[in-house]
This record gives structure tokens, sequence and C-alpha cells, in this order.
């Protein structure tokens, strides 16, 4: 196909594709919505279950979270930071669905109820990594969630901070401050 | 305590004790067909209250059957179980209350109003409605906190109860939902609404703290309840010759009401296929009348049906009345799991370099079908240290299940379609080398159909009056044959397309990195890329060119190749529409239309109002701008003389999202729409003004997307996406309105956005 290109004589910034891919997907355009879809939906997915510990709430909290996000972009305005938002809808569904069903499963016990093979403790093949499982069980609900967002989703710290609401630098002091306190208490149980 | 550096290896082994499994490729292309195809404003039911509500059904029934004896169970059914739309099932037993009068309250100019609420023995419907909230009040960062509270019911013993399932539907200025909150004890016949907040709005920036008091009286015998009819035995599918009888539809319950019925059944497994388990429908069902013709169908947002038992899967559709029964539905496949165990193993050497490639071409056999591993690359990076498996199968094969049992992954992935796809593992530490081996553990394949199952009406066992379904001038299947065998682009069509596609031949699926802007010359053929970015307009003497580019709004000129940018513009500014003489930019900057010279001289705003406004194009004469903001019933098309005044209403257009064009004389518009009663949206041409709306086009599953008009206004272009796909390839199509006629347009690789000389 004969093509030529048109260079542009003034500096470029850099090309923000994501405030692109979410300008079309308001407008319904199918190919931006999946574009963005695509990136976000094993993460979310993945954070969900985190949670709920079994695929069949982790699918309905997902399908919830992306119909809310699709619903909201209306009114969404972008800054650079849609990963943060879409994760704070996340955060909100499972908040939602543990207040609703705490009778069912309390949050404090998620990860030890979960349906089915736990997918953490199958994995879990050296005393290490079960001392650490262990550890996991006992951290703060905070604690989990800073772990869950930035191992499970695979949040940047900048990220991180606008789910929970935080400063990115009390974010990552947080964080290291935690690993920290997991591998001492890890280290003081191998003595 | 310490602020030491934690142990390297840390990240890694927290990785694996957090892993979790991905979501299953079935779901993943389920949910997507749903974004991308569903009505917008629906929310999905919670599932576990759901499951208490159905559970709470379940011991109904059964303590009915006990007291009153199978036989009567039917009847007893029809006394118990009743639908009122909007609010849902109801049960009727122990007597309906009602709200004894809408309550609302204004603060602020914004209106809470509690709209309906229906309370029976076993939970207590709420539907309300939130409208009048300005813009502002939502937060204008991502990273800023927003309202996901619930409402509340307060008792007057200080008894909160909280909701456990909703829908819902949103607008730009408000939302309305309807909330499932557990009963209200009998004898408690008022109650408080308390509204923490407003759905999404940031802290502090709308009037918060909600308090409206509900009065409950008992339901006037006015009050219609729709009698949920059990069908005993169940109404069942036939199966094809080859798939097991056991397996299929059935038809359990249906619900009439006054212009549509509701169908509620099942699809379910049986005992067939033992060793294998259906996952889910694949597809639609289709719905056609006693003529064969498709007719169209709903899925009532009120009615939420969870998947409890494996191998049974509930749906429900409503039908609108006035089909020449029987009515069929055909369902063409489901998505079944066959379970699988054999290793495949390849030598990945000592030292396996980033995106080395090994040729495998092993072939298996699971369950009858075919799978070949065709490579293996080693991929790294922070989220794909690890190899990646590409497969082909047969064409009705969706995926494998890989494990590897001798290493311990951090994660898992695959994707891809029918026929080829792929899978692979990310390892959070070193990624094994030498040789390796992995179990093959199962194969997920469409399971063919079709299964039929035909119901009529009670007294409709004969044709009855029938209605004849919208039918479009342009059908899938025309659009399918012109795709098998496309006619010549017409002779002398001439002129330039700009268009949002693939601008980097990077041999890669369409995606932000490769995509941007370019402009195709009908005449030659050849495409001139302008660069990074979307929204493209062109100008009608076909001389220059807009887009939202890096950083702002640009402008191109086509002769001189000079792309520089509209001073003034911001990066978040698109949509920019050139005005009919030229010297103009409309477009849209947050939720509002501007104008601006090319220049960037003359920013001046235009519309002020509280909705997300989206520009459909000026008016022929340069004088006005025709735009759509989303309210209550659907997208509201209004124009706004750009001299002064207030906007004028043109028409209600039932659809979340604007994909309409104006013709270059200002007197037709061809625009997306819902079909009455259907969830599938079809290409309509009307006057100006709405007025004999004609349907043109109705492609079932594919989206039809930017109609934009030749700039003679004979012919209207569309740009047609298969959203089946996970990545969806588009294909523009011209359309003659007056013939007919449709025929794809080959070589363009993009969605066109505008036509000019």
């Amino acid at each position: 196909m004969p093509e030529s290109i048109m260079t542009s004589p003034t500096a470029e910034p850099e090309f923000d594709e994501e405030a692109a891919s979410l300008a079309a997907a308001r407008s319904g355009d199918p190919v931006s919505i999946t574009r963005l879809y695509q990136r976000h939906v094993r993460s979310v997915y993945r954070y969900l279950y985190s949670q709920v510990g079994n695929p069949r709430d982790a699918e309905d909290l997902t399908s919830q979270t992306f119909l809310h996000a699709l619903e909201s972009l209306p009114r969404y305005r972008h800054r650079g930071r849609f990963a943060a938002w879409l994760f704070t809808i996340a955060r909100h569904n499972a908040i939602d669905h543990f207040r609703r069903n705490r009778r069912q499963m309390p949050l404090e016990t998620v990860t030890a109820a979960a349906d089915g093979p736990d997918p953490a403790a199958q994995a879990i093949e050296t005393h290490e990594r079960r001392l650490l499982a262990t550890r996991l069980q006992t951290l703060r609900r905070d604690e989990r969630e800073l772990l869950r967002l930035r191992y499970v989703a695979e949040l940047s710290f900048g990220d991180i901070a606008n789910v929970l609401g935080k400063r990115e630098d009390a974010v990552k002091k947080s964080l290291y401050r935690l690993l920290a306190r997991l591998q001492d208490e890890m280290e003081s149980e191998h003595d | 305590m310490t602020e030491h550096a934690p142990r390297p290896d840390l990240d890694s082994v927290i990785r694996q004790a957090l892993q979790t499994p991905d979501p299953s490729p079935v779901f993943v292309e389920r949910l997507h067909g749903q974004l991308v195809s569903a009505p917008r404003g629906r929310r999905t039911g919670r599932a576990l209250t759901l499951w208490a509500w159905a559970l709470a059904a379940v011991v109904v029934l059964i303590l009915a059957a006990l007291f009153v004896g199978p036989n009567d169970l039917v009847a007893a059914l029809q006394r118990l179980l009743g639908y009122i739309p909007g609010i849902g099932m109801v049960d009727e037993a122990g007597g309906l209350r009602v709200l004894a009068e809408p309550v609302s309250r204004q603060r602020e100019g914004i209106t809470v109003t509690v709209e309906q609420a229906v309370l029976d023995s076993e939970r207590t419907v709420v539907v309300y409605q939130a409208d009048g909230i300005p813009h502002t009040a939502y937060p204008d960062r991502e990273d800023s906190p927003f309202c996901g509270n619930d409402p509340r019911l307060r008792l007057s013993d200080g008894t909160l109860l909280s909701p456990g399932e909703g829908s819902g539907r949103g607008w730009g200025s408000g939302f309305e939902s309807r909330m499932v909150f557990p009963a209200v004890p009998a004898g408690v016949d008022q109650v408080n609404f308390i509204l923490p907040c407003l759905m999404d709005t940031a802290p502090g920036a709308a009037p918060e703290d909600w308090e409206l008091p509900l009065r409950f009286v008992a339901a006037p015998p006015e009050l219609t309840v729709a009698p949920v009819r059990e069908l005993t035995p169940p109404a069942a599918s036939t199966a094809p010759a080859e798939a097991p009888a056991e397996m299929g539809l059935s038809l359990e319950q249906v619900i009439e009401l006054e212009d549509a019925y509701i169908l509620m059944g099942s699809f379910r497994q049986g005992d067939a296929l033992p060793q294998a388990m259906v996952m889910g429908i694949s597809v639609w069902p289709e719905i056609t009348n006693a003529a064969g013709q498709t007719w169209p169908f709903d899925i009532p947002d009120d009615i939420y049906q969870p998947t409890g038992e494996a191998g049974i899967f509930p749906w429900a559709y409503q039908v609108p009345k006035g089909f020449a029964a029987p009515l069929t539905i055909t369902l063409a496949a489901v998505d079944v799991e066959f379970p699988a165990d054999l290793s495949f193993s390849f030598n990945a050497g000592p030292a396996p370099q980033p995106e080395q490639e090994w040729t495998l071409n092993q072939e298996f056999e699971i369950a009858g079908y075919s799978v070949r591993l065709i490579s293996a690359v080693r991929h790294e990076g922070p989220r794909q240290n690890g190899y990646e498996f590409f497969f082909e199968a047969d064409p009705e094969v969706s995926m494998v299940s890989i494990e590897d049992p001798e290493h311990a992954p951090a994660g898992g992935y695959g994707g891809g379609s029918l026929g080829g796809f792929s899978a692979g593992f990310v390892y959070s530490g070193p990624v094994p080398t030498g040789v390796l081996t992995f179990h093959v553990t199962g194969l997920m394949a469409q399971y063919p159909g079709p299964w039929t199952l035909t119901w009529s009406p009670p007294g409709e066992d004969l044709p009855a009056t029938s209605v004849a379904p919208p039918q479009a001038c342009l059908t899938l299947e025309a659009w399918q044959q012109a795709l098998t065998d496309p006619a010549p682009p017409p002779e002398g069509l001439a002129g330039h397309l700009i268009a949002y596609g693939r601008i980097v031949e990077d041999g890669q699926q369409l995606s932000p990195e490769n995509a941007g802007v370019f402009v195709f010359d009908l005449a030659s053929g050849q495409r001139l890329v302008l660069g990074p970015g979307t929204w493209p307009s062109l100008s009608p003497d076909g001389v220059r060119a807009a887009y939202a580019g890096p950083g702002g709004l640009r402008v191109v000129d086509l002769a001189t190749g000079e792309n520089r940018p509209v001073p003034g513009t911001a990066p978040n500014d698109y949509g920019p529409r050139w005005s009919p003489d030229g010297s103009q930019l409309a477009f849209r900057r947050d939720l509002n239309l501007y104008l601006i010279n090319p220049d960037g001289t003359g920013l001046r705003r235009v519309t002020a109002g509280p909705e997300y406004e989206l520009l459909v194009d000026w008016s022929a004469d340069g004088s006005q701008l025709v735009y759509a903001a989303p309210g209550p019933q659907g997208l509201r098309l209004r124009s706004i003389d750009l001299a002064g005044g207030a906007p004028s209403e043109l028409f209600v257009i039932d659809a979340k999202d604007i994909s309409a064009a104006l013709s270059p004389d200002g007197l037709q518009i061809a625009y997306m729409e819902r079909l009455p009663g259907s969830m599938e949206y079809g290409l309509f041409l009307a006057a100006a003004d709405g007025s004999q709306p004609r349907l043109l086009a109705l492609f079932g599953g594919l989206a039809i997307t930017h109609p934009v008009w030749s700039p003679d206004g004979e012919w209207l272009l569309v740009n047609v996406t298969n959203i089946g796909q996970v990545s969806p390839a588009t294909v523009p199509m011209l359309i003659d309105p007056s013939a007919c006629q449709a025929i794809p347009l080959a070589g363009i690789d993009g969605t066109v956005q505008d036509w000019s000389r």
C-alpha cells in the first residue's frame, strides 16, 4: 500500500494513548473498550480473587467493576490514573460484597476459607513460604490490602496511593516497613 | 523499627504466596461481549445475597409441596410468586405493601425521589432517583475518593437494613437505582430512607446525609402483579441427532405482561458428557417467530437467576407480544471443558534468551479434538517473565489448560480465539531452563447444538395476528454475502477519508502503540499518516485535517504537510469538527462543547449543561451545533444557535452513546438506536427532526459505528466491527440508502470518521 508519513515540525509531547482510548470508549467505540478491558481484566480479576477466594464471586465482582466503570465513563475525567480509578471501583465492590455477606464469609477468614483448592497453598512448597503464608494471615486488613494492590494487582505506588487515598511516599514507606517486618519475623522464626 | 531494604527475594516469595489464578477465557470473552454489546445502564445482580433469595424461594416451594402436595404445587406457585415490572419477583402469600406516595427532597438544586417501594414477607424493593447533580460534584481526579455507599432503611427502633442486591442506570446528571433490602417487619409501616451520599460524587461536593421518611400501605387492588406460571412438565428442546438427548434447553416458567412475555428456563447438561462439564452458553440464542423471522428479545434486569448447580445455566428472556406462534429459541453451542491428562516437553537449553522461539510442532488429540503445539517463546519482564506456548486446534477449540508441575509459576495467562490461542506461565524467580515438561489438564471447546425449543402462548397454538418484526433493508446475511463476494467500489467514488487505525505495521494486533490518524485517498488508495492521535475530522474542502493528538488538538495542512498544535487547547480536548466554511473547529472539553479558530484564537464555550455533551455535527449553514446529552430516556438530541439562546430539543435516541451524522444538506440524520424491546442496535435513517425513521441496517452481534456521509450526500459510510472477537477487526462499509446496497471498503484498516472532497 503506498504510504507517506508527515512529520510534525514541533516537538511532540508523549502521546497519552490511554486518554485516547478513554475518549473513544466514552462514545462507545468497541475497539477502545476492548483495548481498555483487555489491559485490565486479568489484574482486576486476580485482585478480586485474592479478596474473595473463589472464582464465582471473583467473576461476579469483576463483572460489576467493569460494568460500573463503563457506566461511569461519561462522568470520569482522565488525569492519567485510570487503573487507580478502576481499582477503586473494584475495591468498593469487594468491600460492599463483604459487608453484605459478612455472615457467610468474614473478611478475616477469606483467604483461609477459599472454595476449592487454595491456590496459594498449592504454590507454597518450602518451609519459608509456609511461614510467610501464616504470617500473611495474621496481617491487619490494611496491610494485606497493600500487599494485594502491589503484588496481585501489580499497581504502581502512585496508583496504590490513589486507590487508598494516601500520599505516594507514605505508601512506599508503609510497604517497605511491612516487608522489613515480615522479613524480621521470618528470620526470627528461622532462628 | 528499622527501615532497611527488604531482602531482594522477599518480593518473589510474597508474589508466590499471594498468587491467584487467571480468569477463565470463557468468562473473559463473555464479559467482553457484555461490555461491548449489551445496552448500558445495567448493573449485574449481586450473587450471594440473591442466593439467599433463591434459597428462600426453594424453601418456600418445599414447604408448599409438603403442605399442599405436589399435584397442587402448580396452583400454589401461581398464588405465591408474582412479578412486577421494575420491581422483580414478589411473594404475594403474606400480602404486599407499597409506598403510600413518592417522597422527594431537594437540596442545592439536586432532587432525590423515592419513587416506588414494594414490600413482601421476604424483601423490600425500593426504587429511587437522583437528578440535577452538577458535574462539578464528581471527582475531577481519579485519585479522589468518591461515594460508594449504599442507602439504608432505618426502622423506628434504630435497626438499619442494608441492600443485598440492586440494579440501576445512570445518565449525565443523575441516576436511578432499584435496591433490594431485607423484609421490613409486618406492622412497621414507617421507615426512613437514609442516603449517606450520592453515588460516585466526591465527598463534600454535593449534599450528603439525605433522609426521606417513607410510609407504607397495603397494596391497592389495582396493583398489577403478573403471575409466574410453571410449565409442567417444562418444555424441552430438541437436540441434534449426534448430541446427547438429555442435554438441552428447558422452558420452566412464563410471565405474561401486558405487552410481552418473560420466558424463564435453563440449559441442562444432564448426565451427558460425564467426564466433561458445560461451562456456559457460547453465543446469544436466536428467537424466531412462526415464519422463521428473527424476533427481538431483551434480558430483564430485575430478574436474577444465580448459576448455582454445576452444569445448569438459567436464563430469562423478555419477548414482545405480537409474534406469530410458535416462538422458537435456538441455541447454537455451549462451552464444554474436557479433561486431559498428557504432557509435552521441550528443551529450553541452558540459557534461553529473551524472545527466543522454539518450533515445537507437537500434536495431541483430546476428547476427539486435534491440537497442535506450534511453538514456545521466552518472554522477559516483570509481568511476563516466562514461557508462552502457541497452539492451533480444530476450529471449535478455544483453549487448553496447562500446568507446570515441576516449578511453581507465579501466574499464568492465556487467550486467543477459536482454533488459535496461546497460554503461558510467569515465574517470579529465575525462569526454568533445560528440558521442561508441562502437563495438559483440559481443553475447552464449543460443543455444537443447535438445541431448539418451541413455545406457544396459551390459546395461541395456531398462528395469531402477527406484527411484522422490524425488517432492516440491510441484514447480517447481506453483509456477510457482501464480504464474501464484494462488489467493486462504485465508479467515480472520490474524496478523502480520515480514519483512526493502524499507522505502524508491526505485525501486532491493533493497539495504542501502533494506532493513530491517517488520511485515505479513495481515488488512488494512498494513505497519508498524520501521527498518533484520535478523533480526526476533515475540513469540507478537504484541505485540512484536525484531530486530538498529543498535548491537544492539532491541525494539518494536507497540501504542505504542516502539522501544528492548536494553541490554547489541552491534552483532554477532543472530537474536533470543522465548520462548513472551514473557519472554526467545534470540540469537546470536559463535559461541554467549545469553539476555536484553527490558529487558536476565538476560544469560547458554547454549552454549559451539567450533562456530558456529545457533539454530532454542525448544521449545514454553520449557524448551529447539533449535539446529544444523556437523559433518563436515552440521548436527548439538541441544537444550539451559536448566536446565543437556549438549546432546542430535537428528539430522543434510545442509546447510551451517540453514533450519528447529519447529511450534508442537513435534511437527514443517520444514527444508531436500540430496537424497541430488543438488545440489538440498528442503523436508522430519519428526517432531521427524527420523523419517518427507517431501519437501514441490523447486523446482529456486529457493531456499526461512526456513520459519515459522502460530500454529495449520496453515500453513507459506517464502520462494522465484529465485537464477538476479543481482537475485533473493523471494516468500513459503503451504503447506498436508496438502493439498499452494501459495499465493503477493503484496505483501510481503521475506523473512518470523516469524508470530504
